[in-house]
């Protein structure tokens, strides 16, 4: 297991999840569909790669396809008859599509495929199943849904996609489109396909501001957590172990403790920063040592515009809850409930109304959770980062 | 480990300053000493990454000048030179500023002048012509897609990717400036591009910034918490002390690997002088292969010329109001406190507060104690909170280079340098050495007074006051006022012997030339203004009388000063006659 930060890991970089993977593998086998939500750098990319590796191992096809750099439908379908075509599923009809694709992007010639989306036709008419970019995809579909072996199709950054389309001509109107066909898609392919949504920003988050809620409602949201405190000590241990670097119980219990929501990023980041001290020497004033490298003041710099967002993003009277939520919080690593922070809240309020403030708060910590700045984890609430919990201290407390 | 010394492969000059992406792979592994666990741990992952991983990429983090360009350099040099990366790695370098990529197309069309510059070094031209010829091929049209980058950015990326595909190697993109590239893409195009580095078997990135690119640290942006960050840190005195031993093995100069030894104590100056600032270090690196001789401050004129490009850019990073800031810090060069610079600049406390939190944040100022010295003060003998430049050599160049009055400050900064640099014992000596030579230089002239005002030694002293005048005076002959008030502000400071009536006396013929040569007014000004009419009053009024003309002038003045006076105003008398005569003589020898 490598000291990776920052990239999706696999094989034997990737520390098994066996209970969320499970998990998911359940879900499938009940016919679902899954949106895949967490905070990002939890893990959700590498776990799922893991998940597309087991289902090869069982003979099915895992897919995974990261559609951030696509930027309209054509380009969606492009990337999706790749993956497939990596997996050497029925390659002649791939290579079929993938021509039909090629040769209406060079068509387009440098223009936007605009407002057709994914109903663009690709001039070639007198085969209807190869008529749209839509109905090509489709004809894949089929052929896995009358072949004998299931495929799961993992997607990874589609609302990087939604919002590139956004960004163009008939934007809305596309988005809607794209989505509504992907629902039927799922609906009508139901025996051998299965899908899994996955993304820094949530799927949910992005059809819920656009009132597109029904777009997605057949999926079944799943979460993905930090590591518990026994996974964390088994996670610091192979990390240890496999790069030369034993930490003892104390070390790693010092470790997490500071961490206080043990994602395997920051771990390993912490890892990274033990060795990058250079320091061999065993204890807890190692682990101390590292914390101090992390927390220097040009480490924390970077969180200033986590702070100045706040000013930008909300009015004045929400700016303040939600300054006063992080001052409240960053004092408490280990979490706190919505009603502690309702007190907090209503110690500086006196008198405001416990019911507003309390719609407030509810919103606020929807918000903050979206934005990164903290999540929830069994009705508790705590910064997401413990650098940014550190920042937070350094600027607001001491 | 004390480096062994080498055939040398590098002289003290050829320690360049920045043109590292210039020198040949062997002379950076030759050079590069400073940032070995750094590099160790970037190979060591290299090293690790299976062929078709999704590869950990990399971002090293450094102000300027602490060694990123240098560190790049030397893992491209590993994986050129190294036979454990060499034939698995494709070690891809750009230029340093990458100002001309504003769109994706444009990077990977980079990555491809780079690749086809391997080919040629390699001596492969059927390699380098291919790709030239593809690049030619696909840039045909490019203009047709000017509004719409992403297919041209996609076909040149497959175009690259299959070139590079070709070789068998894997391509590591080692980017300097990396924010520069991150500025100037559209958010779409940053996630395209962090699409292809997540992709199994893709390019490796290692870049290179001086602070985390916002992308990397903004929740929604593409690149958050992407990178494996790998932060170059100011040296410590000990690091400094084994990039100084290298640097000599390099150059196969024992001499200064023995300079290095035996004066262990420079360390601590140096560190406080360079702030840990490797690229300041190895700039610095001649002060010790030249001995601390005089005659390098010949040189360090050309120093501060070269480094003018690095701390430039650096005081231009800063906001406008950061620069007021860091100015009057730099202009005050001893530490200085908030409300002292609140005042200085006349911005307000908040203000002030705020951005030397971040001045220090970016490693621009650095807080120290300061303990007051005045006896009136409340706070006297307890300690404050001051802030200083972090790298002294940075002020000392601030001095010389940006303030208006240059010769007065041109001074002030050698004195800063020599009192930071020098044991007075050192300076003495060097001192001795100038005052002893038959003829000067103008460069030296300015590095004796600066050591003479550096110190106590009252001989010294003389001498320097001596210099002052005598600068003033040429230049009075050469008609430039501005000059000659320079030597004379200088003269003025250092005041170290008392003006006597005898016509030789210097002060006594520097008040008669500058008569005799019409600038009595300007004079007159020009002490009022340094208030050396009070300090030498016999002496103002003496010139001011010859001034008016009129020796019964003196009868103004008060009793306790008036002898004196109208001894030196005879003194003038007499000088002034001495060189109309010689004046005259010159005349009739020229007719």
């Amino acid at each position: 297991m490598r000291n990776i930060t920052g990239s999706p890991v696999e094989n034997g970089d990737f520390f098994d999840r066996p209970a969320d993977l499970a998990r998911l593998q359940r879900e499938f086998r009940s016919n679902a569909n899954i949106l895949l939500t967490a905070p990002r750098r939890v893990g959700k990319t590498s776990l799922v790669l893991r998940l597309c590796s087991l289902e090869k191992g069982v003979g099915r096809h895992g897919v995974y396809a990261n559609v951030e750099g696509c930027h309209d439908e054509l380009a969606f379908a492009e990337k999706l008859v790749d993956a497939l075509n990596e997996c050497g599923f029925h390659p002649e009809l791939m290579n079929r599509v993938a021509l039909c694709f090629r040769g209406a992007r060079q068509a387009l010639s440098g223009m936007k495929v605009g407002a057709a989306g994914v109903d663009m036709e690709m001039g070639e008419a007198e085969d209807p199943d190869h008529s749209t970019v839509g109905r090509a995809l489709e004809s894949i579909f089929r052929k896995i849904e009358n072949s004998d072996t299931a495929v799961l199709l993992a997607i990874d950054e589609m609302p990087e996609l939604l919002l590139a389309l956004l960004r163009q001509e008939h934007g809305q109107d596309r988005v809607s489109r794209l989505l509504h066909w992907l629902r039927s898609l799922r609906q009508t392919y139901r025996r051998n396909i299965r899908w899994i949504f996955l993304g820094s920003i949530g799927l949910d988050s992005f059809v819920e501001e656009r009132n597109l809620g029904k777009t997605i409602n057949d999926l079944t949201p799943m979460s993905l957590e930090a590591l518990t405190e026994e996974e964390a000590h088994a996670f610091l241990i192979a990390l240890g172990e496999s790069n030369d670097l034993l930490l003892d119980e104390a070390e790693r219990s010092a470790i997490i403790a500071k961490v206080g929501w043990p994602l395997p990023y920051h771990l390993q980041m912490v890892f990274h920063a033990l060795v990058d001290i250079g320091t061999r020497k065993s204890g807890t004033s190692a682990v101390e040592a590292a914390f101090t490298e992390l927390m220097k003041p040009a480490n924390l710099s970077r969180f200033d515009t986590w702070r100045q967002r706040l000013d930008e993003q909300f009015s004045a009277p929400d700016a303040t809850t939600a300054k006063d939520i992080l001052r409240h919080l960053c004092q408490h690593p280990e979490g706190r409930s919505r009603e502690q922070m309702l007190n907090a809240l209503m110690s500086t309020r006196r008198n405001a109304d416990a019911a507003a403030v309390e719609d407030v708060l509810a919103r606020m910590l929807l918000i903050l959770q979206r934005d990164g700045y903290i999540l929830e984890k069994n009705g508790s609430y705590a910064f997401r980062s413990f650098l940014l919990r550190e920042y937070w201290n350094c600027r607001e407390v001491r | 480990m004390t480096p062994q010394l080498m055939d040398p492969i590098l002289s003290p000059h050829q320690l360049s300053l920045y043109n590292t992406g210039r020198m040949s792979p062997d002379r950076v592994i030759a050079a590069f000493a400073a940032r070995r666990p750094q590099l160790d741990r970037i190979l060591s992952d290299l090293t690790a990454e299976p062929p078709e991983s999704r590869a950990q990429h990399h971002l090293v983090v450094g102000q300027r000048g602490m060694g990123k360009t240098m560190l790049l350099a030397r893992i491209a040099a590993s994986l050129t030179k190294d036979d454990a990366f060499s034939g698995r790695f494709l070690p891809l370098v750009f230029a340093e500023e990458q100002y001309a990529v504003d769109r994706l197309s444009k990077f990977w069309l980079n990555c491809l002048d780079s690749l086809a510059d391997l080919h040629e070094n390699a001596k492969d031209r059927a390699a380098a012509a291919a790709i030239d010829e593809e690049v030619e091929r696909i840039t045909r049209g490019a203009v047709a897609h000017a509004k719409n980058d992403q297919p041209f950015a996609e076909e040149t990326l497959s175009v690259f990717i299959a070139a590079a595909a070709r070789t068998g190697r894997r391509p590591v993109l080692l980017v300097d400036n990396l924010q520069i590239v991150f500025e100037r893409l559209s958010q779409e195009q940053q996630h395209s591009l962090r699409e292809v580095l997540m992709r199994p078997g893709c390019p490796i990135l290692i870049g290179a910034s001086p602070s985390p690119p916002p992308t990397t640290s903004d929740y929604g942006a593409a690149f958050y918490d992407h990178f494996k960050v790998h932060y170059l840190r100011p040296l410590e005195e000990q690091e400094m002390r084994e990039l100084l031993l290298h640097l000599a093995a390099a150059a196969g100069r024992d001499d200064v690997r023995q300079r290095v030894v035996q004066h262990p104590a420079r360390f601590k100056v140096l560190r406080q002088l360079t702030g840990g600032n490797p690229r300041t270090t190895v700039t610095l690196f001649f002060l010790y292969a030249e001995d601390f001789a005089p005659s390098v401050f010949g040189d360090l004129e050309g120093l501060l010329d070269r480094v003018t490009p690095l701390y430039k850019a650096r005081l231009e990073e800063l906001t406008d109001q950061q620069q007021v800031i860091v100015s009057a810090a730099a202009d005050h060069w001893n530490p200085v406190t908030a409300a002292k610079l609140a005042r200085l600049t006349s911005l307000p406390a908040t203000t002030i507060s705020a951005q030397l939190d971040r001045l220090e944040k970016t490693g621009v100022v650095e807080r120290v104690e300061v303990f007051p010295t005045d006896e009136r003060r409340a706070d006297y003998g307890t300690t404050t909170q001051g802030y200083q430049i972090a790298e002294r050599f940075f002020n000392v160049w601030f001095l010389f280079r940006n303030a208006s009055r240059r010769q007065r400050r041109e001074i002030e900064f050698l004195i800063r340098f020599l009192e930071t640099f020098y044991e007075p014992s050192d300076r003495t000596r060097i001192a001795r050495s100038l005052v002893n030579e038959e003829s000067i230089s103008p460069d030296r002239n300015l590095l004796s007074q600066a050591l003479a005002d550096s110190l106590e030694d009252p001989e010294l002293k003389t001498w320097s006051e001596t210099q002052a005048l005598q600068e003033a005076l040429f230049a009075a002959h050469e008609d430039n006022w501005g000059l000659c008030a320079g030597g004379l502000r200088r003269a003025l400071g250092v005041a170290a012997t008392r003006i006597s009536d005898n016509p030789f006396d210097d002060w006594v013929n520097a008040a008669a030339v500058l008569l005799e040569l019409n600038f009595g007014e300007k004079l007159l000004s020009f002490l009022r203004e340094e208030q050396a009419d009070v300090k030498l009053m016999p002496w103002y009024e003496a010139i001011a009388a010859h001034h008016a003309g009129d020796r019964r002038f003196l009868q103004n003045i008060p009793v306790e000063a008036r002898v004196a006076a109208e001894r030196l105003y005879d003194g003038i008398d007499r000088r002034r006659t001495v060189l109309r005569n010689a004046c005259a003589r010159n005349e009739i020898r020229r007719s």
